[in-house]
C-alpha cells in the first residue's frame, strides 16, 4: 500500500494532506508558519503523521509546493503551487477548468484543460493587496477575529467605498472610516469589495472558462466569495477546506509518481 | 541651451567623475555566461568605444537605439547609444545610483528605468559631453523627450528622426530618406565638416559583412543542441545597437560565426543530442542580476535558443544609394508599425528554431511591449506555443524579487514539460 504526502510551505500558513493509494484522504494538517519555514514544515508534517498515527517510514514519497518549497530537507521533489493548486482542484471538482487560488501573500488564476492540465496562469504582481495578509491587517484595524468578517459583511447595509489597493493606505482608509463612525459592518463589506474588484481583473486577465473553484485560505471567507460571486455573476466551487488544495495537489501528484514507479518496476519484473 | 552654461562640458572631468563614483558605487561581477572568444572581444570593443567617447579630441553623438550608426562611423564620430549606456550601469552596479539622481530631480519612477538612468547620469554629469544628439521616434515614445532635456543640458541641438507608421510604403522611404539627409546636414554644421560619400559607402559595406556573418550565427544556431547559451547572445544586443558600420563590428561577427561554427561541429562529432525546451526570449533581461537566466538555463532545464533582439530583419544595404538604404533597412524593423509586422517577422522564427515556448521579459514602463504582448500571446496559442510575461526592470533592481519570478518560471516551465 503506498502512502505519500504533501505539504504546501505559504508565507502565512503551512498544511500537509496524507493520503493513501485510493486517493483517500488520511490526514491533514494547519500550522502558522511563522518566520521560519523549514520548521514549520517539520511541525506541520509530524502532526498530520500524528492524526493518521502514522510513522515517517510509512510514507513513501513527499512533495512540497509553496513558497518555503525549495527549504524542506526530507521531500522528494517540489513543485509550484500553481501545478499543485490545479491537481487539487481537478480533483475535487473534475469539471474545473478556471481555479482561482488566493493564499497570503499571492492571488493566481489559474486555466486548466479537462485533464487538469495547466494551459496559463497569472498572479499578482509586485503588490499583495487584496491576498490573506490584506485581510489580516484590516481585521487588525478593526479589533476583529478573521473569523467575524464573514457574519459582520452580511449585515451591511450600506458598504463603505475602500479606493486604496495599497494595504498600508488601506489600512489608514479603515482607521479613517472608523473615525467617521462608519459601521464595521460596512467597512469590511467594502474591504471584501475591494477585494473581489481586484480579483475580477486578475481572473479577467486569463479566459474565465466556467466552473470556476477557488482554493487558499481566503476562500474560507464568505464575504470575499459572495462579494467575488456578485461581481462574477456565478456560484464559485469552494472546497470543504480550501486551504488544504495546494498540499492535496502536491500529494496527488506524489500519488502518481510512486505509481508510475511501481508500474515501472512490476513491468522490470515480468521481464 | 540655458542651463549648459552652468556645466563644466570638460569631458576628463567628466570621466575622473565616474571614476569616483565607480570606485565607491561599483560592484564588481564577472559574467557567468561568457564562453566564446568573440564575447569577451565584443566587451572589450564597446569599452574601447565608451572609452573613446571621454577623449577631449573625440568627435561624440548621443543616439538612441536604433538611430542608423553607419552616418557616424563615416565622420568618425563615436555614436554612444544611451540605452546601452544605462545597461553598462546596471552591470556595473551604477544604476541604482544614477536613478535615485533622477528621481531626486522628479523624473517620475513611471517613466522607463533606461531613459531615467540616462538622465541621472546626464544631471550628475559623468556622460560625456556630446557634439550632437540624435534619436528616432521609435522603439520608445519617451526618446524625443529625453533628447530634448539632454539637448538643453548640453547646449546643443538635437534631431529627431520620425520613423512612419507605415513601413510598407515606397513614401515612407522616402520620407525616412529625406530627413536622413537633413539630419547629416545638421550633423555637418555641428562638426564644422563634411561627410565623404565615398566613406558613407565605404560603412555600408562594412555593416553589410557584419550582417551577413551574423546571419550565418542565427543558422547555426538552429542547430540541436543549442551552441551557445541564451545568456551570452542576449549581450549580442550592445553590439547591434552600437556598432554597426564599423570595422570592429566585422572583427566580432566573424569570430562569433567562428566560434559558433566550432561549438556545432564540436557537439556533432561528440553525436550530442538534446529534448531540453527551446525557449525563444523576447526583449532584453536584467542587467544588474544574473541569476534570473542561469536559473533558466541551469536549474530549469531550458535552453534559450533565439532572441527577438538578435533578428537580422533588414536585406542587404546598397552602398551607392546610402540614404535609402537605411531608410528602409529602418522601416524593416519588425517593432516599427502595427504588430502585425512583428508576428510577420519573427512568427517564422517558432518553426525555424523548434520553438516550445516564449518568454518575453516585460521591461516595467515600456508600453510597446505591454501593448503588444496580448496579442502576440493570442496568436502564439493557436500553434500550441504558450508565452510568459515576465514582469521585471532591466536597469532598475531595487524592486527585484527572484522568488517572484521563480515560481512563475517554475510554473510555466511545469506548462511546457506538460506539453513536451
Amino acid at each position: 500500500m503506498s502512502i505519500v504526502a504533501g505539504l504546501d510551505i505559504g508565507s502565512l500558513s503551512t498544511k500537509t494532506v496524507i493520503i493513501d493509494q485510493t486517493q483517500k484522504i488520511l490526514s491533514y494538517s494547519i500550522v502558522l508558519t511563522t518566520g521560519d519555514s523549514r520548521k514549520a514544515g517539520e511541525e506541520s508534517y509530524k502532526k498530520a503523521l500524528q492524526s493518521a498515527k502514522l510513522s515517517k517510514d510509512k510514507v513513501d514519497y513527499i512533495i512540497t509546493t509553496g513558497y518555503g518549497r525549495d527549504n524542506i530537507p526530507f521531500a522528494n521533489k517540489e513543485v509550484t503551487e500553481i501545478t499543485a493548486h490545479a491537481r487539487g482542484a481537478h480533483f475535487l471538482y473534475p469539471d474545473t477548468r478556471t481555479v482561482l487560488d488566493i493564499g497570503g501573500q499571492d492571488s493566481k488564476a489559474i486555466n486548466l484543460d479537462h485533464t487538469g492540465q495547466v494551459i496559463d496562469f497569472v498572479m499578482n504582481d509586485k503588490c499583495a493587496a487584496g491576498t490573506g495578509r490584506f485581510i489580516e491587517v484590516m481585521a487588525h484595524a478593526l479589533g476583529i477575529s478573521l473569523e467575524k468578517l464573514s457574519e459582520l459583511s452580511r449585515q451591511s447595509t450600506n458598504p463603505a467605498v475602500i479606493s486604496s489597493f495599497c494595504t498600508v493606505f488601506a489600512e489608514s482608509e479603515v482607521v479613517s472610516l472608523v473615525a467617521e463612525r462608519r459601521s464595521k459592518a460596512d467597512i469590511v463589506r467594502g474591504i471584501h469589495e475591494a477585494i473581489a474588484e481586484r480579483t475580477y481583473t486578475l481572473l479577467n486577465k486569463i479566459k474565465v472558462i466556467e466552473p470556476i473553484t477557488m482554493t487558499g485560505g481566503v476562500a474560507k471567507n464568505k464575504g470575499v466569495v459572495n462579494a467575488l460571486e456578485h461581481k462574477l455573476k456565478l456560484k464559485l466551487g469552494v472546497p470543504d477546506e480550501p486551504q488544504i488544495t495546494g498540499a492535496l495537489g502536491a500529494a496527488l501528484i506524489a500519488l502518481k509518481v510512486v505509481q508510475k514507479s511501481s508500474d515501472f518496476s512490476d513491468m522490470i519484473k515480468g521481464s | 541651451m540655458e542651463i549648459a552654461e552652468e556645466r563644466n562640458l570638460n569631458r576628463r572631468l567628466q570621466l575622473k567623475k565616474l571614476l569616483e563614483i565607480s570606485k565607491e558605487h561599483a560592484v564588481q561581477r564577472k559574467s557567468p555566461f561568457y564562453t566564446l572568444r568573440a564575447s569577451h572581444k565584443r566587451v572589450n570593443v564597446i569599452a574601447n568605444f565608451f572609452r573613446k567617447a571621454y577623449r577631449e579630441d573625440s568627435k561624440v553623438a548621443f543616439r538612441s537605439v536604433i538611430m542608423p550608426t553607419e552616418i557616424f562611423f563615416a565622420m568618425d564620430v563615436v555614436p554612444v547609444c544611451l540605452e546601452t549606456v544605462s545597461a553598462m550601469l546596471a552591470s556595473s552596479g551604477l544604476s541604482p545610483y544614477a536613478l535615485n539622481i533622477a528621481e531626486q530631480n522628479h523624473y517620475s519612477k513611471d517613466i522607463c528605468s533606461f531613459t531615467r538612468c540616462t538622465l541621472g547620469a546626464a544631471i550628475d554629469n559623468f556622460l560625456p559631453t556630446p557634439d550632437f544628439l540624435a534619436c528616432t521616434s521609435y522603439y520608445c515614445d519617451d526618446t524625443g523627450k529625453l533628447f530634448n532635456i539632454l539637448g538643453k543640458m548640453y547646449g546643443k541641438e538635437y534631431y529627431l528622426l520620425d520613423i512612419p507608421y507605415d513601413y510598407k510604403a515606397e513614401d515612407s522611404v522616402e520620407y525616412l530618406s529625406k530627413q536622413i539627409r537633413e539630419m547629416v546636414t545638421l550633423l555637418e554644421k555641428s562638426l564644422g565638416e563634411k561627410l565623404d560619400p565615398d566613406r558613407l559607402s565605404e560603412t555600408i559595406c562594412l555593416a553589410n559583412e557584419a550582417r551577413n556573418y551574423f546571419m550565418k550565427v542565427n543558422e547555426l544556431r538552429t542547430n540541436i543542441p543549442a551552441p551557445i547559451s541564451g545568456g551570452e547572445a542576449i549581450d549580442y544586443a550592445a553590439l547591434l545597437a552600437f556598432t554597426w558600420g564599423s570595422k570592429e563590428m566585422v572583427d566580432v561577427c566573424k569570430m562569433l560565426y567562428e566560434d559558433v561554427k566550432e561549438k556545432v561541429e564540436e557537439n556533432k562529432r561528440l553525436k550530442k543530442t538534446s529534448t531540453r525546451p527551446r525557449i525563444l526570449w523576447r526583449h532584453l533581461r536584467p542587467y544588474y542580476n544574473d541569476s534570473l537566466i542561469e536559473y533558466i538555463e541551469k536549474d530549469l532545464g531550458c535552453d534559450i535558443v533565439f532572441e527577438e533582439i538578435n533578428f537580422i530583419h533588414w536585406d542587404e544595404m546598397n552602398p551607392r544609394d546610402p540614404y535609402s538604404s537605411i531608410a528602409r533597412k529602418l522601416l524593416s524593423d519588425p517593432a516599427v508599425g502595427d504588430v502585425k509586422h512583428w508576428l510577420d517577422a519573427i512568427f517564422p522564427t517558432v518553426d525555424k528554431y523548434k520553438i516550445d515556448a516564449l518568454i518575453s521579459f516585460a521591461h516595467w514602463g515600456c508600453r510597446q511591449l505591454a501593448s503588444t504582448n496580448q496579442i502576440v500571446k493570442t496568436a502564439l496559442e493557436k500553434k500550441g506555443i504558450p508565452l510568459l510575461e515576465l514582469s521585471s526592470d532591466c536597469i532598475d533592481g531595487r524592486d527585484y524579487s527572484f522568488q517572484q519570478l521563480k515560481t512563475r518560471l517554475q510554473a510555466f516551465i511545469e506548462i511546457v514539460g506538460g506539453k513536451k
